[in-house]
């Protein structure tokens, strides 16, 4: 997969954090690579709901519907990836300034 | 974990769980094994065994919701023992959907056995009416009212908004046909998400307006007493204050539609900063967390009591 930094995936699991009130679970306990749903974290659909709209809020892309979702919430690197995938220079811009 | 703040602490009391719990016949040596005289008492009043979630009567056990339906009164009831056992405090109560049982004992408005038994009783007439005129309900989740609603006429038969549990958390409730066409209706407008629940009786919509006096009926043999502790309904934050009122209750929100939104919103303007989910999952802590990411909401579980 290209175009994914370390970076970005901190920040997805940062957001997963702060958006799910996970407040006992920090950004190393998340794997890149496991399933986020189901077992994994064990995330359902409430879950997903928000982070549909932190990912809406913090990278400005949307999931247009439950297809893409189940693609999307396979993982924080499918997340990181739909983000670079869909709002490249927003990213490269958000990871330059900050 | 009892919890003090200032503010004020609503205990929540969920309706009935969508699946299985997985402690539930899976650990060694019989699956759940709470030492809980409740469920010595469930044996014996209702014939129901949690440890292996099954019913003396055939006749019964062949009910999977009437199962959910037990297994959730008796997780909620032994989690609010525990909590209360420990010097957990309160000032309300709240339920959704069926878990006004529950609730009730908590309030002290019936007894343990009698919300055992109205919970079975209610649960069986719900399960005999699904397997009459088949019905059912989904779980909407991402898709805003305006929408929910548009879909509901577009279907053109008989489908209802069961629950607004979040300005984006619908549940929908309706004959077989019609939710099925809600269902494909739904995901074809975005849902993130389309969850089809167990129930096979089209709860919280007018279809179960027939049952009325079934449910009446069955209801005139149990005494029921004033709250002890502020009870609010599930219709957005109706308080639950006499008996006969309670009674009612119990069989009109049967075919009317649950506002958990509008009872939460409610109990915040009462000063409430701390939700404490009563059961083994934390489905209403989530809820809440969507409503006001604010507030304090979390879930005494059943683990969390040993």
């Amino acid at each position: 997969m290209t175009g994914v930094t370390e970076k970005l995936i901190a920040d997805v699991k940062k957001l997963i954090i702060e958006r799910l009130k996970l407040e006992e679970i920090a950004v190393e306990d998340i794997s890149t690579d496991a399933p986020l749903f189901g077992e994994g974290l064990g995330l359902d659909s409430i879950d997903a709901l928000e982070l549909v709209i932190g990912l809406e809020k913090e990278y400005g892309v949307s999931i247009p519907d439950a297809e893409v979702g189940k693609k999307v919430f396979q993982s924080v690197r499918a997340i990181a990836q739909y983000i670079v995938d869909n709002h490249g220079r927003e990213v490269a811009a958000a990871d330059g300034a900050s | 974990m009892v919890h003090h703040n200032a503010g004020k602490v609503t205990l929540c009391f969920p309706g009935q769980l969508s699946r299985v719990p997985d402690e539930i016949g899976t650990r060694s040596g019989g699956g759940y094994n709470l030492p809980h005289p409740f469920l010595e008492k469930a044996w014996e009043r209702a014939g129901f065994d949690l440890s292996s979630f099954f019913f003396q009567r055939e006749e019964e056990d062949r009910y999977l919701n009437l199962k959910l339906q037990v297994t959730s009164y008796l997780l909620s009831m032994i989690a609010f023992d525990r909590y209360r056992r420990k010097g957990g405090k309160w000032d309300f109560i709240t339920e959704h959907s069926m878990g006004i049982y529950a609730a009730l004992v908590a309030a002290e408005a019936v007894t343990f056995e009698d919300g055992l038994e109205i919970a079975k009783g209610i649960g069986l007439i719900l399960e005999q009416t699904g397997e009459k005129r088949p019905g059912g309900m989904a779980a909407v989740i991402g898709l805003e009212a305006e929408e929910i609603k548009r879909i509901c006429a577009e279907v053109h038969g008989a489908l209802y908004v069961a629950n607004v549990n979040g300005s984006r958390h619908f549940v929908l409730s309706g004959d077989a046909a019609s939710l099925e066409r809600g269902i494909e209706l739904s995901l074809k407008h975005g849902a993130i998400s389309v969850n089809r629940l167990t129930f096979t009786a089209p709860l919280h919509s007018p279809l179960l307006e027939s049952i009325t006096e079934d449910v009446r009926e069955f209801m005139t043999g149990f005494d029921i007493q004033p709250p002890q502790t502020p009870l609010v309904g599930h219709w957005s934050g109706k308080h639950l204050i006499d008996p006969d009122e309670i009674r009612s209750f119990l069989v009109e929100e049967l075919y009317r539609p649950v506002d958990w939104e509008g009872c939460v919103q409610h109990l915040l303007s009462q000063d409430v900063t701390c939700f404490v989910e009563m059961g083994p999952d934390n489905a209403l802590t989530k809820l809440i967390r969507w409503i006001d990411r604010d507030v304090k909401a979390l879930s005494y579980g059943v683990q969390d009591a040993l």
